[in-house]
């Protein structure tokens, strides 16, 4: 049976009253929504709350929830509009997806630059990956936020421009972007 | 073919290309070093980017999800416990007052039974007058009414209808602003 129709059976089983069923898709979802909300907010049990926020809603707006969609993409887009109340309200500049932030976007290069010494040359894997942790703080949140779903959950262009509500054009020039900026960020590094 | 874009060899390393242009790609590679070094180093970039570390999750987060979506059901023994604690207190509440008072249990019992039922009587009392107070606004307020309606006429006979118009619109905006003002307050937290 598909992960989709499974996710179908389960809500179908807790909207019947079988609780057991929610909890099996907390199970399958946790993970993933952990790592996202993780990546986002920066601090595990912050993240933590978070995740179990996401649970709480999702649980009680089951109803709503239109099966002809892909379930993931909805808990997706329950933690994205989360995350961006949480930061209306500790008025921490949220920015539009047309209007990034910080590194002017327009000034990375489209061609591949003259050489450099490569960031994957000066360091191991191992420590690649923790200066991606540490730099995926320093991208704008919204860049991160695609960056994370595209790299880190494994999320295809079109959920994520359904989530969004934006073009998948759109979504991919987002993400070279913060992939891009991510790149230079590790390239400063010391 | 011209060297590759950067968004390119993103695409095509993600396999986001369609297989014509993805051969193309390839094709550009195998014979253009600089564009192959790039496309290695992003390659490499992107690996580490879809290998970072799971963020450790309690073993029992589920269950903990569930605890707070699901009000905890008491169980029967939890009920025995409750019920037995509720009357080992009455018993010993019963034994205080006997220790206190010092007078036999059924006299001490029937005294408090009249006690209770003298506050029993006078709460009644006080709820009967309430409710007589209740009837008798709702008698008085056509009244009072018909009498503010009255006010209200004689004062526009002596105004004239421009000053009626400003002193209407004045208490309009001073209406809104009061509810504008509660609004930001209550809704958006602001001091």
């Amino acid at each position: 049976m598909s992960s989709m129709h499974e996710d179908k059976e389960l809500i179908a089983r807790t909207l019947k009253g079988d609780k057991k069923a929610f909890e099996m898709i907390i199970v399958r979802y946790q993970q993933p929504m952990l790592n996202y909300i993780g990546r986002m907010v920066g601090e595990r049990e912050l993240a933590l709350d978070f995740t179990q926020e996401v649970f709480i809603k999702a649980y009680s707006s089951l109803r709503s929830f239109e099966p002809q969609y892909k379930f993931s993409t909805w808990l997706y887009k329950i933690a994205s509009n989360l995350l961006i109340d949480f930061w209306r309200k500790k008025k921490i500049s949220t920015l539009s997806l047309d209007q990034p932030e910080g590194e002017n976007p327009n000034s990375l290069p489209l061609q591949i630059p003259d050489d450099k010494p490569s960031v994957v040359k000066k360091f191991e894997l191992c420590e690649l990956r923790k200066l991606i942790e540490q730099a995926l703080g320093a991208l704008p949140s919204n860049l991160r936020e695609l960056f994370v779903w595209r790299h880190v959950n494994g999320l295809s262009y079109e959920e994520m421009a359904e989530i969004k509500g934006l073009p998948i054009g759109t979504v991919k020039n987002r993400v070279f972007q913060a992939k891009e900026m991510l790149r230079r960020l590790l390239e400063k590094n010391p | 073919m011209n060297c590759l874009t950067l968004e390119q060899i993103y695409l095509f390393l993600e396999k986001e290309l369609p297989f014509s242009q993805s051969q193309k790609v390839e094709e550009h590679l195998a014979t253009c070093a600089k564009c192959r070094e790039a496309a290695e180093a992003r390659k490499v970039f992107l690996q580490c980017a879809e290998s970072l570390p799971d963020l450790e999750i309690p073993a029992d987060f589920s269950k903990q999800v569930m605890a707070k979506i699901l009000p905890e059901r008491v169980s029967l023994l939890g009920w025995i416990i409750a019920f037995a604690g509720g009357f080992a207190s009455l018993v010993l509440a019963l034994f205080i007052l006997f220790v206190v008072n010092a007078q036999p249990l059924p006299s001490l019992l029937l005294s408090y039974s009249r006690s209770l039922l003298n506050s029993i009587g006078n709460i009644s009392l006080l709820v009967f007058k309430f409710f007589k107070l209740v009837l008798l606004s709702i008698k008085i307020l056509p009244q009072a009414g018909k009498e503010l309606f009255k006010s209200f006429s004689s004062l526009t006979t002596l105004i004239s209808p421009p000053v009626q118009v400003i002193i209407i619109t004045a208490v309009c905006l001073l209406f809104l602003s009061l509810f504008y003002g509660f609004g930001r307050k209550f809704l958006s937290g602001e001091k």
